[in-house]
């Protein structure tokens, strides 16, 4: 037997042989199985699927993240599934110098100084909805709240009427979750409201179009600098790109928040000291949020390999698929000090929940506000909230993790 | 056997649809549109084809290219015509790069795709000379 035959990678192990995301058991907590796969074969084997590799240290995982020649990312999913397009999902699904063009294109739209003025939209939506939830006394936060914020300021970044947010959280809801219990017709549904949600997106191009060429610089909108923007230099972008780039940058800033602010809210809930913590010291918003995007790194992205590579003796070949287990990096003892405990003033924090290198996250400041508006209003409101007696907060996981419902006092 | 870049082609896949109950039953009900297919060098030719309610009801091949009046035009080049039609280009592909350019209503072709996906599928059944 070769050394590297003896290296184990969870064969005798059922829970990570067969482990998928999308089995039932690992749908309320997933960290028992990534903190023993990190412990015990950092390089583990799920054979679903055809087989797949696991990442769960933070350093194989940040590696994946910075050699994206090595890590492609298309097909990013595992198994690859139905959120509407059967093609490389522009950027995410992008590598190499193709990749570099469509960043180079997006990238403006969320500087800093374009995003800065929709934090007060966060804190008006937050408001609001906050304010509907008092008259009442208590909500389901995911669809009161969470899933309904984000939409809102997706509609508010792309300039489009507030009043068209109900059919948007019907077509996302539809989307992010199993809209049946037959797999088949799920990706059917799935498929269909894909085309109606682009539909959406296809006539408003379509408007623009015949409203003439696009404002081009820095006071264009959304749409308009991506249909004034050039490829490379090379052509403009085809409506179809342009019509990905906004599905995409919807469903990205929609599940990701939705899953981060769900599972924080839920945190504070069940956790009254760390919620009193931030209600006397209100100053250590930041970092807390920071600490929470670690805790619990939401996403499970997949990388296929573009060659035969070796990774803590494991050997695995071209066209293997790896799966980056987040949730499991960011709790890694070797990068973080008292990993297993939430620190609100942990420093550093060198979290990856927004990924890095290429393909970090580009609306990592907006997710960053949607998260610490919220909190802290909600906080201001409701400083004695608590799960609803007699309730149970039911979580998933998928690419995706978060809360599916959770019913709350609000006091 | 049609020959490739020549209305051959559109008058085959017509007589292919007219034919085809699934299409003209179920999939095609909604389609309802002129279509020009429009070819880049060396073939540098444009043909035209009317669907009423699934059902092609006119092929041929346009005698000029100045004010084409259509519902939709699809433009590639040669290449890329063939690589569709003999299944090496994946025409969702070639859209959203740019290698098939449209000109006409987004959001209904969209709503349509799965129609005109069944189109280039039976297109690209055709043997071609």
């Amino acid at each position: 037997m070769t050394q590297q035959q003896q290296v184990d990678i969870g064969t005798d192990d059922p829970e990570i042989s067969q482990f998928h995301y999308g089995r039932p058991e690992y749908q309320e907590d997933a960290n028992p199985v990534f903190d023993r796969i990190r412990q015990k074969c950092p390089v583990a084997r799920s054979e679903l699927f055809g087989g797949f590799w696991m990442l769960s240290k933070y350093d194989d995982v940040l590696r994946a993240y910075q050699e994206p020649e090595l890590f492609s990312s298309y097909p990013n999913p595992i198994p690859p599934n139905g959120i509407g397009s059967e093609r490389p999902v522009i950027p995410v699904e992008t590598d190499g110098p193709d990749h570099a063009k469509y960043r180079k294109i997006l990238q403006p739209l969320f500087t800093v100084a374009r995003l800065r003025p929709l934090e007060a939209k966060v804190l008006q939506h937050a408001t609001e909805l906050i304010d509907g939830i008092a008259a009442r006394g208590e909500c389901e936060f995911i669809t009161e709240f969470a899933h309904v914020l984000p939409t809102r300021v997706f509609l508010d970044m792309m300039g489009w009427p507030i009043e068209d947010a109900p059919k948007f959280l019907e077509w996302t809801e539809k989307l992010m979750r199993e809209p049946s219990p037959d797999p088949e017709e799920s990706l059917q549904i799935k498929e269909e409201t894909g085309l109606e949600l682009i539909g959406y997106f296809a006539e408003e191009l379509d408007r623009r179009e015949e409203l003439g060429p696009p404002q081009a610089g820095d006071d264009a909108d959304f749409i308009d600098w991506l249909r004034s923007a050039s490829f490379g230099g090379e052509r403009p972008l085809t409506q179809f790109e342009i019509l990905d780039c906004i599905f995409i940058i919807l469903l990205a800033g929609l599940d990701t928040v939705q899953g981060v602010l769900g599972l924080s809210i839920e945190f504070l809930a069940k956790n009254p000291g760390y919620r009193r913590e931030l209600i006397e010291h209100p100053e250590r918003i930041d970092t807390a949020v920071e600490e929470l995007l670690r805790w619990f790194a939401p996403v499970l992205p997949g990388r296929r390999l573009t060659r035969d590579v070796e990774i803590r003796g494991v050997p695995m070949k071209k066209d293997d698929r790896v799966m980056l287990l987040m949730g499991s990096a960011c709790r890694d003892g070797d990068e973080f000090d008292e990993p297993l405990a939430v620190d609100f003033e942990r420093s550093p924090n060198r979290h990856i929940a927004f990924g890095a290198g290429a393909h970090r996250c580009l609306g990592a400041f907006l997710a960053r506000a949607e998260l610490r508006i919220p909190i802290q209003e909600w906080l201001k409101r409701f400083p004695d909230y608590g799960i609803k007696e007699g309730t149970t907060v039911i979580h998933h996981l998928s690419a995706v993790r978060g809360v599916t419902e959770m019913y709350l006092d609000c006091r | 056997m049609a020959k490739f870049g020549t209305a051959e082609v559109y008058k085959e896949m017509g007589d292919m649809l007219n034919n085809d109950d699934e299409w003209l039953n179920k999939r095609g009900t909604k389609i309802s549109y002129s279509m020009v297919y429009d070819y880049g060098e060396p073939v540098d030719k444009a043909f035209f084809t009317r669907f009423e309610a699934g059902r092609v009801t006119e092929v041929r091949e346009l005698e000029s290219r100045g004010n084409i009046d259509a519902d939709f035009v699809i433009s590639g080049s040669t290449d890329t015509w063939r690589g569709v039609l003999t299944k090496t280009v994946d025409p969702t592909v070639a859209l959203t790069r740019g290698q098939l350019k449209v000109k006409g209503k987004m959001a209904t072709l969209l709503k349509n795709m799965n129609a005109f996906k069944y189109v280039i599928e039976k297109m690209s059944q055709i043997p071609l000379d």
